[in-house]
């Protein structure tokens, strides 16, 4: 049933993809990871950059949320700093996850995230603390790892 | 279905034959897995498995689900935390009863009432159903479901659409040009599908094609005789594929039928239309009729019989339109006289509420004035009492100053305190007058 379900999921997102993100499988046999390319939202410092991402389902799914970790290095309060990119806050952590919730709200989650950071749920306490003292310094910060890794 | 492990008693398998037998559900289908013809409303929809609702079931929180999506969801969560309460999976709300509560039956026909393509599509079956039959389709009449081999001795399965060609098809025989062999059953398909030798040849260019690629040969062959694209409309015009091009450049009716096909669905939208309105027509003229044979005593008591020259079939027709008639003036009449009762009422009413309005208007302007006055009233006896208690304050500073030299002097000193407060109070019973 999950198959059939992220099957379906994949399709809609193909034929109406959410502003700014380009969907794709990496691997046609497997259903499971996705790769998703966003474009740094406007207005925020990642302008200008391309993100890659990865969204792995699991076999569980929709009963289990979907992870979602940045491939692509990004100076952002709640992405780890490690080679991992991993985001687990809000709507992604097992115990907020609803089985109801779609694909495309995830990823509408994240694209808010790049404008909106949430420093209060940071995995980066140093950025957040950066983020919530220092906005200039954190706004040059980003925009130069933007520059660095995210270029298109 | 599974067999019965060799060690169980021979009762038990015989009761479950009996089962087998009265359920001829041999292959449910899954209709978790059907193809939808048309496009569904999304409220129909599991929020899980996000396809239309199979057997629903109701949660405490109004939320609707497949009952084995709730199921699945439920032994989730209980592999999770270990506690026998699990919350929705839309709201998250907590469910204290696990008993789930049907859901209203009307929600099940509309299910019942999507159409589906035959699981056995795959196989070549072309039929679309209702989904609540789709299960008989493919028990009963599906012509690619499997069905035992007409031969008795024979325990394998043919397509049901084979049965026809009688004996066992499970013979074992030769592609008379691959020489490749095959189950009879199958060598139908092999021919058609997958053999590599077997010839047919183009019915345009007489060129041999495989007959498993001659589709896509016609499709693509240069020397096919096409249609001119608006044959329908009336051009007789065929030719091969390059004549048929610059032909398609100057045929005026190949110009019109994009505008002709639009012309043909508009049409066809009219007709289906015109007879949802026929059919309503037709509803009412009963009812009509109905209310005609109700009133038509009546109006044959308020109308003399036939006086004019009409003939006998409209004459009651006539009559009861004139009832009608005089039944509408008379109502009209009374409209007129209840509004112009109204309209009187309401100007009466509306006089009412200013009168009552300009009273409470000059009764609060009354209120405001004495509140005026009472507030400098209480404004004059603050200050006065302030002053006072200032003054108050000197004196016993005074009095105290003069206690330490001689104790004898407090009783004058007491005295004095006294004649300023009466002083003051005269004054400012003064300024109030004014
Ligand atoms: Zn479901
Ligand atoms: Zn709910
Ligand atoms: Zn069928
Ligand atoms: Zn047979
Ligand atoms: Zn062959
Ligand atoms: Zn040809
Ligand atoms: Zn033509």
């Amino acid at each position: 049933m999950a198959q059939k379900r992220i099957v379906k999921e994949y399709s809609e997102l193909q034929k109406n993809p959410p502003l700014g993100m380009k969907i794709s499988l990496p691997s046609e046999a497997d259903m499971h990871q996705w790769q998703i390319l966003i474009d740094g939202p406007k207005g925020s410092p990642y302008e200008g950059g391309v993100f890659t991402l990865q969204l792995s389902l699991p076999t569980e799914y929709p009963f289990k949320p979907p992870t979602l970790s940045f491939k692509t290095k990004i100076y952002h309060p709640n992405v780890t700093n490690d080679d991992k990119g991993s985001m687990c806050l809000g709507m992604l952590r097992a115990d907020e996850w609803k089985p109801s919730s779609k694909i495309d709200a995830v990823l509408g989650f994240a694209r808010r995230l790049l404008s909106e950071p949430q420093p209060d749920d940071a995995v980066e306490g140093g950025i957040a603390r950066e983020f919530k003292e220092n906005k200039k310094e954190f706004i040059k910060n980003a925009k130069a790892w933007t520059k660095q890794y995210a270029k298109k | 279905m599974a067999t019965p492990p060799p060690s169980s008693p021979r009762r038990l398998s015989l009761l479950q034959a009996d089962a087998a037998l009265q359920r001829p559900q041999v292959n449910p289908v899954d209709l978790r897995s059907l193809e939808y013809v048309d496009p569904y409303d999304h409220n129909l929809m599991c929020a899980i498995c996000h396809s239309p609702f199979v057997c629903p079931v109701r949660l405490e929180c109004d939320h609707v689900f497949c009952q084995r999506c709730v199921n699945d969801a439920m032994s989730y969560q209980d592999r999770d935390s270990r506690v026998y309460i699990v919350s929705c999976p839309s709201c998250r709300r907590k469910i204290e009863n696990r008993a789930i509560a049907p859901v209203p039956k009307i929600l099940s026909h509309i299910l019942d009432d999507l159409r589906v393509k035959c699981p056995l599509e795959f196989l070549g079956c072309p039929e679309v159903t209702a989904r609540g039959d789709v299960q008989d389709h493919v028990d009963k009449y599906c012509a690619y479901a499997e069905v035992e081999c007409s031969s008795e001795s024979c325990l394998l399965t043919v397509l049901r659409k084979d049965l026809v060609k009688g004996g066992c098809l499970h013979r074992v025989v030769n592609c008379e040009d691959c020489e490749r062999s095959f189950m009879e059953k199958d060598l139908e398909i092999h021919r058609l599908r997958h053999c590599e030798v077997v010839e047919s040849s183009c019915p345009d260019c007489n060129v041999p094609v495989l007959l498993r690629d001659i589709k896509v040969h016609i499709e693509r062959c240069p020397n096919a005789i096409l249609l001119c694209n608006a044959a329908e409309y009336g051009c007789a015009f065929a030719a091969r594929r390059e004549t048929l091009d610059e032909h398609l450049n100057t045929c005026p009716l190949a110009k019109l039928v994009p505008f002709l096909r639009l012309q043909n669905e508009r049409l066809e939208a009219h007709e289906a239309a015109l007879k949802l309105l026929r059919h309503k027509n037709s509803i009412l003229e009963t009812s009509f009729s109905t209310i005609q044979e109700t009133l038509s005593p009546s109006a044959n008591l308020i109308d003399a019989p036939s006086s004019s020259a009409t003939a006998s079939d409209t004459g009651p027709f006539d009559s009861t339109a004139h009832h009608l008639l005089c039944l509408h003036e008379s109502l009209r009449e009374e409209v007129s006289r209840v509004s112009a009762a109204v309209s009187e009422v309401d100007a009466k009413a509306s006089m009412m509420v200013m009168n009552e309005s300009l009273r409470i208007k000059e009764d609060l302007s009354h209120a405001n004035a004495a509140i005026g006055s009472m507030r400098m009233q209480l404004h004059w006896l603050m200050s006065a009492r302030l002053q006072n208690q200032q003054r108050v304050a000197m004196v016993r500073a005074q009095s105290s100053g003069e206690g330490l030299t001689s104790s004898a002097d407090a009783g004058s000193s007491s005295g004095s305190v006294e004649l300023p407060v009466r002083r003051l109070s005269d004054s400012t019973r003064q300024d109030t007058k004014l």
